[in-house]
């Protein structure tokens, strides 16, 4: 059955194919009626992953060689979602959708999934709030293996950046609590890259080679770039695929500026909304950067449900400025914070096999990550120019997962059970330092700490197992639970006062749901499930500037648990998908912001006495929640045309980090908002296609709810207008053509109203009115 | 003894010394607002010293110094009401708007720490030079605000009829409006040139006073830029109030400019401390209202900020006087007093020249005779002379 075999399978049941001349649609419809017919008990969420499966295969069939479906049999495994039995609210962007949409990143390739909200502290960054959440609360993984590692940040920053969008042949997004199967920080949700695979036909003797180049070009940062491809097989068992691909990226004009909406005297010190814009008002300064990607992997398959992978996927982005700080508000034009090097590294071999009845669809990986972060910091007036900061991470890990095959509870129920085991550790080096170079001296000044400290390290390891069941037939249920152990490790500092820290927190967690098919086509489910993010080393040991002000280290932090329960309705019904999820998330013990005095600062930290608002992290006393809703509506409509709308919606509020102040005259709260989540938004698309000839054309439009509910760090947050970031609506045009592998066009128009926007909590505004063409060759 | 306060009793016990009134046990300055202080060394209360310290200054300044009517004197518990009406100030304390987040604070520790070791500890090293740099250029530190300082006594620069801030500015620009764009312009180039040559091992104690007055240059600015500035926006009324005093209220101990005024004439750091009460109070007096917010009495702003100038400027000029009678009577220290006065002492000229054109065209003249041809006399008559009165 397809609901206990597909997850961490590498290979999904035999599919049909298209006849030569049926349009994708056309197809994809037979292939939803078959399946119903076959499968009179599916719920939505098994039509639909099949369906996937069947879109994506048809459009390979019009876009590339013979054989070349086969690249995609084993990309379908059962994504992030928790569950294959028990659906939670997840959706996928496929290979065709960022072809068409031409995001300029990974996290870019997320802006129309419903419940998801790019941020972008610079343009060379980008990260997706899922359900009011970002960065260390949400877990990123490529391929099944961890992306996030103990240095992350708070904030929108620029992790999922660094999965090159062209390596990636679908991007899952599976909101809600994913801690039983990924631990620690998968409290908002997941977002799983499933790479490119290369061709791998059977009964192929001999060399295939099939390269691919594309090229691409955007008017409103001047972008070019592109990437040359190599998909190959030698005999019929090794195939291989792998790319080099470059950019160059200049300054961003946007569609204008955005101001505060409300005047105030500021009370709490001075304050200048970023970016700042060259003379034209429109251009921002603090944009543009250049990156380098590379990537290989070979598959070599070592029988009928074996396969072995070895994979290399490295990302180089070179002399991005940190745009909320290239100039810091108020600072001299010149002054700018750029990662001059900004580097992740990933490299994994593993082996896809079944071991029979106990380990089906089992995965061993192996891995290793390096990211490394390069600062600089350039004062051109000053003599000390410019500073540094380097900090390098590396990550080895180890995961295993597997399945049970399906096996009988009693007469009308069976039941799998998925397991597995997960360890990583990270070492963290990290200096910082300033150079010196006049006349007179030429030196470089270490101090004595870094943004961490050097020698730290975290490490982490888990088990999980998650049993599933289908009762009566239309009656799902699934019921997991992990075991976790974390420690982190810091040495002392004595010279930046920074002390030892040697922690540990072992932490279970557990999660269940149950989904009925109500009808055919009509699923109900609700699911509840426990979520916890440890602090990290970010959390427990870094001095930084952030982008509200200076943060600095609290090492008696706790991890924060969050109890997540959802509940959704999923039609599926002919050409109409409905999906609607309402959800509420309580965290307690969650880490938030509060505003620290002078005093609270490490008296080594001049940077941090000195800096108008200074930060630490703290465990709220209370309960803090996220309280919203997400929904997608897909119909297929006559003539080829086809329409989908997302919306979602998010609250979160949570103690004041802030105590009671003395007195009575105050407008001190109880309860604040969280900070930076993320307003009502949403998405529309209305699309045509002409398979037959290769044509499509679409209008695309995102828009956004003005966001005025602000929480106290936030408006000291000069990424943040007074009275909050205003709505807005974009409408973007598509259109392309496509003659099998060897010919693609696409073209973007973005932004045709010329819209001053930007998501709220990000630097850097949107594009304004733009062209964005990309152009592909193949053999 | 505080070691801050050491260098200038010194220079304050030269001053008197010919009268007596200053022994090596001399108490150091303990705030307590007395007018007499042993700086007032001439004993009348005016606060004007003997300048040739032969306890017969031939020097005459002018009348006693009295308040001007309109001036805030929290200390007389402001008896006529006028033009300030009861205000907060009134209990002689300044009231922070954000006391948990006065982030100025640290910059004038951070003086502190520069002074203790560049000029307070005897002849600084190579490695004093590179620690006082890293605590200067630090992020978010002293230079961070220098580097964009502009002296509000001047007119805001002009664009193609925009005003623009010299932040914005290319160097060169910058260079053109130097008066405006003090920071850029003229305090960090003489800060950069001090410290690149205190790395290299050149005339330590000569870089160390050239970095000493920069940084006091840099304190009068700034004290009264944000004391100016916080007519819209409150937090910087707090930060005027800490580049002046460290943020300490009147009877604690003062860092910084303040700490310099004080030792040397309490009475003008008194009445500099008045003045920044009387911002305090006209802020009490007349708070943001309407929808954009906004002030309704720029007037008695501008009396405020004209009543603290005042006193500012004495007391610059008081350490400008003190580093002079080091200058004639301290040996091998000559050229670091010259290397100070050379930066301190014009910062004097533009109020010189509002107050008296003759006596500013002399000092003018003074600072460019260099140390061996200055008449220290003259100079330091004509000095207090124009800034006689806080």
């Amino acid at each position: 059955m397809l609901l206990v075999s597909a997850a961490w399978c590498h290979a999904e049941p035999v599919r049909a194919e298209p006849a030569p001349d049926e349009s994708c649609d056309h197809y994809v419809a037979r292939e939803e009626r078959e399946f119903l017919a076959e499968h009179p008990g599916a719920t939505p969420a098994e039509l639909e992953r099949y369906l996937a499966g069947e879109r994506r295969e048809c459009v390979v069939e019009g876009t590339t060689d013979s054989g070349r479906a086969e690249d995609y049999e084993t990309t379908t495994r059962s994504g992030a979602a928790t569950s294959e039995a028990v659906p939670q609210s997840s959706t996928r962007v496929e290979r065709r959708d960022i072809e068409e949409r031409m995001p300029r990143s990974s996290p870019d390739a997320l802006r129309y999934e419903p419940g998801v909200y790019v941020q972008q502290t610079a343009q060379s960054q980008g990260s997706a709030y899922i359900r009011g959440v970002t960065g260390q609360q949400t877990v990123m993984l490529f391929d099944g293996i961890r992306l996030n590692n103990s240095l992350y940040r708070q904030g929108p920053n620029q992790y999922f950046f660094t999965v090159d969008s062209h390596s990636v042949a679908s991007i899952d997004v599976t909101r809600g609590s994913g801690s039983v199967l990924y631990g620690s920080d998968a409290l908002g949700g997941v977002i799983e890259a499933h790479p490119i695979e290369p061709a791998l036909a059977e009964g192929l003797h001999g060399l295939r080679l099939s390269p691919r180049t594309t090229l691409r070009a955007g008017t409103a940062d001047d972008e070019i770039g592109g990437r040359f491809e190599l998909d190959g097989q030698i005999g019929d068992r090794l195939g291989f695929i792998g790319g080099v691909g470059y950019r160059d990226v200049g300054l961003l004009e946007s569609g204008g500026q955005i101001h505060d909406s409300v005047s105030k005297v500021y009370s709490g010190g001075e304050r200048e909304l970023v970016p700042r814009y060259a003379a034209d008002g429109r251009t921002q300064l603090g944009t543009g950067f250049r990156e380098a990607t590379e990537d290989a992997r070979l598959v070599y398959r070592l029988g009928e449900d074996t396969r072995a992978v070895l994979a290399i996927y490295d990302y180089r982005q070179f002399d991005a400025p940190r745009t909320d700080k290239c100039p810091p508000p108020f600072a001299p034009a010149g002054e700018c914070l750029t990662y001059e090097e900004q580097f992740r590294a990933l490299g994994y071999l593993a082996l896809d096999t079944d071991l029979g009845r106990f380990a089906r669809g089992a995965r061993v990986g192996l891995s290793l990550q390096r990211q490394r972060e390069r600062r600089r910091m350039d004062r051109p007036a000053s003599i000390v120019d410019p500073q540094y900061g380097r900090d390098t991470v590396l990550t080895p890990g180890l995961t295993l997962r597997a399945r049970t095959s399906p096996f009988r509870l009693w007469k009308r129920a069976s039941a799998a059970i998925a397991y597995g085991i997960d360890a990583y550790r990270d070492d963290v080096s990290s200096v910082a330092w300033y150079e010196v170079h006049t006349e007179r001296n030429d030196m470089l000044v270490y101090d004595s700490r870094g943004q961490y400290v050097e020698g730290s390290s975290y490490t982490w390891g888990g088990a999980f197992a998650n049993l599933e069941t289908t009762m009566w037939e239309r009656l799902h249920a699934r019921a997991g639970v992990r075991g976790t152990r974390i420690v982190a490790f810091s040495p002392e500092e004595p010279g930046s006062e920074t002390s030892e820290i040697d922690r540990g927190w072992t932490s279970f967690v557990g999660g269940g749901g149950l989904a009925w098919d109500a009808l055919p086509g009509l699923t109900i489910t609700v699911n509840l499930d426990q979520g916890f993010r440890a602090p990290n080393l970010d959390d427990l040991t870094s001095r930084q500037q952030a982008g509200p002000g200076f943060q600095f280290e609290n090492p008696d932090l706790v991890p924060e648990r969050s109890v997540t329960l959802e509940s959704g309705v999923e039609l599926q019904r002919g050409p109409l998908r409905l999906a609607a999820w309402g959800y509420r998330m309580t965290i307690d013990d969650a880490m938030a912001r509060r505003v620290a005095t002078p005093e609270d600062c490490p008296k080594e930290s001049q940077d941090c006495r000195g800096s108008w608002f200074a930060y630490q992290l703290m465990n709220l006393e209370g309960t803090a929640e996220v309280v919203g809703f997400e929904g997608l509506a897909w119909t297929r409509l006559p003539l080829g045309f086809s329409a989908r709308a997302t919306v979602a919606y998010a609250r979160g509020d949570g103690p004041n980090p802030a105590s009671r102040p003395e007195g009575s005259a105050t407008d001190w709260e109880e309860r604040v908002p969280l900070s930076r989540v993320p307003p009502l938004n949403g998405t529309v698309e209305l699309l045509w296609r002409a398979p037959a000839v290769g044509v499509y054309l679409g209008a695309g439009l995102r828009w956004a709810a003005k966001q005025d509910r602000l929480a106290p760090q936030d408006e000291g947050d000069a990424r943040i207008p007074l009275g909050g970031t205003p709505g807005y609506a974009v409408l973007d045009l598509r259109a392309g053509y496509r003659l099998g592998r060897r010919l693609g066009l696409a073209l973007v128009a973005e932004n045709l109203g010329d819209a001053a926007y930007r998501t709220h909590g990000s630097s850097v505004n949107g594009p304004g009115r733009s062209l964005m063409l990309s152009a592909e060759l193949g053999l | 003894m505080r070691d801050r306060t050491w260098g200038f009793l010194i220079a304050v016990c030269a001053l008197v010394g010919g009268l007596g009134g200053c022994g090596e046990d001399d108490p150091e300055p303990d705030g307590d607002a007395d007018a007499d202080s042993d700086a007032d060394a001439d004993g009348d209360g005016d606060g004007d010293g003997d300048a040739d310290g032969d306890g017969d200054s031939d020097c005459d300044p002018g009348p006693a110094c009295e308040p001007a009517d309109d001036d805030y004197r929290p200390r007389e518990g402001d008896p006529d009401d006028e033009p300030y009406a009861d205000c907060v100030a009134d209990d002689g304390d300044y009231h922070p708007f954000n006391p948990e987040s006065i982030s100025t604070i640290a910059r004038v520790a951070a003086f502190e720490t520069i002074a203790d070791l560049l000029w307070r500890g005897g002849t600084p090293t190579i490695d004093d030079f590179t620690n006082a740099l890293t605590e200067y250029s630090t992020a978010e530190g002293l230079e961070s605000r220098l580097s964009r300082r502009e002296d509000v006594h001047y007119p805001p620069v002009e664009i193609d009829g925009e005003e623009v801030q010299c932040r914005d500015l290319t160097p060169d620009q910058q260079a053109e409006n130097a008066e405006r764009c003090v920071g850029p312009a003229l305090i960090q180039p003489i800060l950069n040139d001090a410290f690149d040559a205190g790395i290299a091992g050149e005339d330590p104690e000569v870089n160390a006073a050239r970095i000493e007055a920069a940084l006091v240059w840099f304190l009068y600015v700034s004290s009264h830029k944000e004391l100016s500035t916080c007519v819209g926006s409150q937090g910087d009324c707090d930060s005027g109030w800490a580049y002046f005093t460290g943020g300490h209220q009147r009877d604690e101990t003062q860092l910084g400019l303040a700490a310099y005024v004080q030792a040397l004439e309490a009475e003008t750091f008194d009445r500099a401390f008045d003045g920044v009460l009387a911002v305090d109070c006209w802020d009490d007096l007349d708070p943001p209202a309407g929808d954009p917010p906004a002030r309704s009495n720029l007037e008695l702003r501008d009396l405020a900020i004209s009543q603290l100038d005042r006193a500012l400027l004495r007391g610059v000029a008081l350490i400008v006087i003190a580093r002079l009678e080091a200058l004639s009577t301290a040996e091998g220290t000559e050229r670091a007093a010259w290397a100070f006065l050379e930066v301190l002492g014009p910062v004097l000229d533009r109020e010189a020249t509002a107050r008296d054109g003759a006596a500013a065209g002399r000092l003018a003249a003074a600072w460019a005779a260099g140390p061996d041809a200055i008449d220290v006399e003259a100079t330091t008559c004509d000095l207090e002379t124009v800034f006689h009165c806080p």
